[in-house]
């Protein structure tokens, strides 16, 4: 995985169906991708949180998975380590009748903020 | 070639590690041409030697961001900070792998309230590789 145990660690993991779980995440401050965005103001890069939504994905199907499409994608709060240090991970997964992919919804927030929603589909690699 | 490699930073707040654009083509009206050179050091390149999708939403992202950003030099206003607000209908066709050249065309729309309604489409070669629509918000 590119960006777990980089940019956000796994804190705890709550499967609650085979298809959903919620997974609490730490943003990591010291990762690199500070340096560049934004040099001496730290923004969490939206296209970061999405690929944390795939690898928490990931985990929950227990597969290796390429985003196929993204049908909508709302970033509604600017994130940061700072902003929110803790984030939950809301993922649901279906898959597909031939097996291959599966639909995705998908949010991150912590108590008060919804930093992003996520509708897609998600090959199996 | 409008721009190439650090030039960009004139008209971009991103830096290393994550510039995702390396170079403006052409830029007339309200569309540009793009291009990023996938190099082994890219931020979102996979085990496999391949580029992670949300890579290509960045690229396509800071080509935007880059190209308003050219807007504004030329009509000598401040550079804005674009954030995504919106993904739409992205699809990645192919990842792209280190050493492929990609070349994107940028269309902007309609600007409302600091929301800018953008379509990007990049290809490498004859290949279609990704395309979307976008809602950048300036601040």
């Amino acid at each position: 995985m590119l960006l777990k145990d980089k940019f956000f660690e796994v804190l705890h993991e709550e499967r609650i169906t085979a298809n959903d779980a919620v997974y609490l995440c730490g943003i990591k401050p010291d990762c690199d991708v500070y340096n560049g965005h934004f040099p001496g103001k730290p923004v969490s890069p939206g296209v970061c949180n999405i690929e944390m939504i795939k690898e928490c994905t990931e985990m929950l199907t227990g597969k290796d998975l390429v985003i196929d499409t993204i049908k909508q994608c709302r970033l509604t709060a600017v994130a940061s380590p700072a902003v929110c240090p803790k984030v939950d991970v809301k993922v649901s997964v279906a898959a597909s009748e031939d097996g291959q992919s599966y639909a995705v919804v998908a949010s991150i927030a912590d108590g008060e903020t919804s930093y992003m929603e996520l509708k897609g589909t998600f090959k199996i690699k | 070639m409008l721009y190439q490699n650090d030039e960009l930073f004139k008209l971009m707040p991103q830096r290393d590690p994550i510039v995702m654009v390396d170079k403006i083509i052409d830029a007339e009206g309200d569309v540009a041409h793009t291009g990023l050179s996938v190099k082994a050091g890219n931020y979102f390149i996979e085990e496999d030697g391949r580029m992670a999708e949300p890579g290509l939403i960045e690229h396509i992202a800071q080509s935007a961001s880059a190209f308003k950003g050219h807007k504004a030099l030329v009509a000598g206003e401040p550079l804005p900070i674009g954030y995504i607000g919106e993904v739409k209908k992205f699809h990645c066709y192919v990842r792209p792998a280190v050493g492929d050249e990609l070349l994107t065309t940028i269309c902007l729309g309609a600007e409302v309230n600091g929301v800018t309604l953008m379509t990007g489409e990049t290809r490498c070669g004859d290949t279609l590789v990704a395309d979307t629509q976008m809602k950048i918000f300036v601040e």
